[in-house]
């Protein structure tokens, strides 16, 4: 498996304060997608964000995943300020701490499952025979061991998912941010994904940041967030 | 991070490799466009080699055989070579070994002036290679050597032992010397004017002399002697001047031609030439134009298409370049990952375009001299610096896609 256990310490991880996004729409037109959000992510927990769609779920992922910078507030990052840390220097700190599942999986087409779940790690200075092994190791904990040959769109909607877990986890990650994980898969497969995520957190202490708009999903979480309008409602 | 650059080119090209139809497509084209490179270069080079003689050269070609001597050559290159606009004087030596009614005429040149007589220049090798050092010899493609030369040549004797063949060996004696020649190479009779039983030879001057000196023991002090058996065949006038940039700014390298041709009709030489063999000015010019438009279509062509290829594979793999950003690829990791498509592309396309030439001429029986390590070096550099608004195109765009936008809902 991915990562040695290691203690809940239960410290904050993330803290987001008085966090406001703004976007242009339009030529004029500022709509703010994120409206003051405070609130902490904490080391080890599974937190779910809820709320309907176009309500700024995935705009406060990606603040809180450091793709995108807040336009007010600040967010504190494993004890960094976000707004501190270079351009250049932030995709390595995401590549040593996170770990990224999509709606739509994002695997690159092209190549197989093996060599998706070995991306991460190609631009690190492991050798091939490690990043080899890292990646088998993590293929079989997502029991895809027998398809590591096929190419994603060989795969089902749940399989190509499995591998996209398989790729957050490839640098060992301490936090996995997890945006609509079942949404295009049927409930089944959704269900399994959603029990790797679990299994993950809970066996492998694993951070999980999960975004969705499905209830049935919430049983999953330690903690939830509710957002309405870009503002966080129940936390 | 060396490590890590380098595994990512490695898998760029594999993930191109992978997305076969976009690649087949860019390599087709890529490969057009350096065809057309290739070819330009070719031709550009052409004017200091396979074009040097049309392009800007007067010949001087004696009236007939054996009528100009070594000394009347010797002193008209002299005099020839200090006329206003003369870049340098070539002129071509022979001996002649006679026997059995039939003449062997073995030839002198200098390996760098191989461009400047028409009959024997690369172009028409026929087989094997041109000479380009001491020991090697060229002999015309039907040569007929089976005849024992015993014959007396300007008062030495000369003898030939011959079995005429690509790589057989033909031994020239005199008294009790003999130097042994390689056959290096054949070339084509077309252009060469002489009795049908007549057998031409080339060597390096240095071995002309060695076969005077050494083997029929003819030195350049004896007058009488040497001009009784080296003979001068033409004497080639190279103008000065870039042909490329005379396109441009007016012609200086033709008004010399025309300068030295000027001066040979109204100059009394020693040795008896017909009249000066030359192309026009305009005519130059034309061909030039022409060359210099194929070349600016091909290298902007080649420019346009790699920037397309750039901008295509950004907007295609818009997504993938998120995700990569996402998952921790640095800006410079996506770019090598672009590059390395974008590379694999130019080179097979170089290769293609290369192998398609080959294949051209092979078709069309065209003896064009493209296939030279600077000619190739060359245009492979330049398909290389046309990639280069490509690169800086790539680089911009992968910039500016945002690691946000893999987490959009498509």
């Amino acid at each position: 498996m991915p990562r040695e256990k290691r203690n809940r310490s239960g410290r904050d991880l993330i803290i987001a304060e008085r966090v406001s996004k703004d976007y242009k729409r339009g030529r004029a037109e500022i709509v703010r997608a994120i409206k003051e959000a405070d609130m902490e992510v904490k080391d080890g927990e599974f937190l779910a964000i809820i709320g309907p769609s176009g309500c700024g779920k995935t705009t406060l992922l990606n603040l809180l995943s450091g793709l995108d910078q807040p336009t007010e507030g600040r967010i504190i990052f494993d004890g960094m300020d976000t707004s501190m840390i270079g351009e250049e220097r932030f995709p390595l700190i995401r590549r040593e701490k996170c770990g990224f599942v999509f709606q739509t999986f994002n695997l690159i087409e092209t190549i197989t499952a093996q060599e998706n779940v070995e991306s991460p790690l190609w631009p690190t200075d492991l050798n091939d025979r490690e990043i080899t092994e890292q990646a088998i190791s993590l293929l079989k904990a997502v029991d895809l061991l027998e398809r590591k040959d096929h190419k994603p769109l060989e795969m089902s909607g749940g399989e190509q998912q499995r591998v996209a877990i398989a790729r957050a986890l490839a640098n060992t990650p301490k936090i996995l941010f997890v945006d609509e994980p079942t949404g295009n898969l049927d409930s089944e497969a959704g269900k399994s994904i959603m029990e790797l995520l679990k299994k993950l957190n809970e066996e492998h202490e694993v951070t999980v940041v999960l975004v969705t708009h499905n209830q049935d999903l919430l049983k999953y979480a330690d903690r939830v967030i509710k957002l309405q309008d870009g503002r966080i409602t129940e936390s | 991070m060396v490590l890590g650059t380098v595994r990512l080119i490695r898998k760029s090209i594999l993930v191109a490799t992978r997305a076969r139809k976009r690649l087949a497509v860019f390599v087709i084209v890529y490969a057009i466009l350096a065809g057309m490179v290739i070819l330009s270069i070719g031709r550009l080079a052409g004017y200091n080699t396979t074009g040097l003689v049309d392009q800007r050269s007067v010949v001087l070609e004696a009236t007939d055989f054996d009528t100009i001597t070594y000394n009347q050559a010797k002193n008209d290159t002299t005099t020839l070579s200090h006329v206003e606009g003369v870049d340098r004087v070539v002129p071509l030596y022979y001996v002649n070994f006679e026997g059995g009614g039939d003449i062997i005429r073995i030839f002198g040149i200098e390996p760098s002036n191989r461009w400047a007589f028409e009959e024997i220049k690369p172009d028409v090798i026929s087989s094997g290679r041109y000479i380009e050092r001491g020991g090697e010899i060229l002999i015309s493609e039907n040569a007929n050597l089976t005849t024992l030369f015993e014959e007396s040549v300007g008062g030495r004797t000369g003898t030939i032992f011959t079995k005429p063949g690509l790589g057989d060996t033909i031994t020239i004696a005199g008294g009790e010397e003999t130097k042994t020649f390689k056959v290096v190479g054949t070339f084509e009779e077309g252009q060469v004017d002489d009795d049908p039983g007549n057998t031409w030879m080339v060597v390096t001057v240095d071995d002309l002399w060695l076969i005077l000196n050494d083997l029929l023991r003819v030195y350049e002090d004896q007058t009488a002697v040497i001009n009784s058996v080296l003979f001068c065949y033409k004497i080639v006038i190279v103008a000065e001047g870039s042909v490329f940039w005379s396109a441009v700014r007016g012609g200086d390298v033709w008004n010399n031609v025309e300068g030295i041709v000027e001066f040979t009709e109204t100059t009394t030489l020693q040795g008896n030439y017909n009249s000066p063999e030359y192309t026009k000015k305009a005519d130059n010019q034309n061909a030039v134009i022409a060359d210099m438009m194929l070349i600016t279509v091909a290298f902007l062509g080649g420019a346009l298409v790699a920037s397309m290829y750039a901008f295509l594979i950004t907007r295609f793999r818009r997504i993938e370049i998120a995700t990569l950003k996402a998952i921790g690829y640095t800006n410079r990791n996506v770019w090598t990952m672009t590059l390395g498509e974008i590379l694999l592309a130019s080179i097979a396309g170089f290769i293609l375009g290369l192998l398609g030439i080959a294949v051209y001429l092979g078709v069309t029986g065209e003896t064009v001299v493209i296939f030279s390590r600077t000619t190739l070096l060359t245009a492979f550099l330049i398909v290389v610096l046309i990639q280069v608004p490509a690169f800086i195109l790539s680089n911009k765009r992968t910039l500016r896609i945002p690691p946000a936008e893999a987490l959009r809902t498509l």
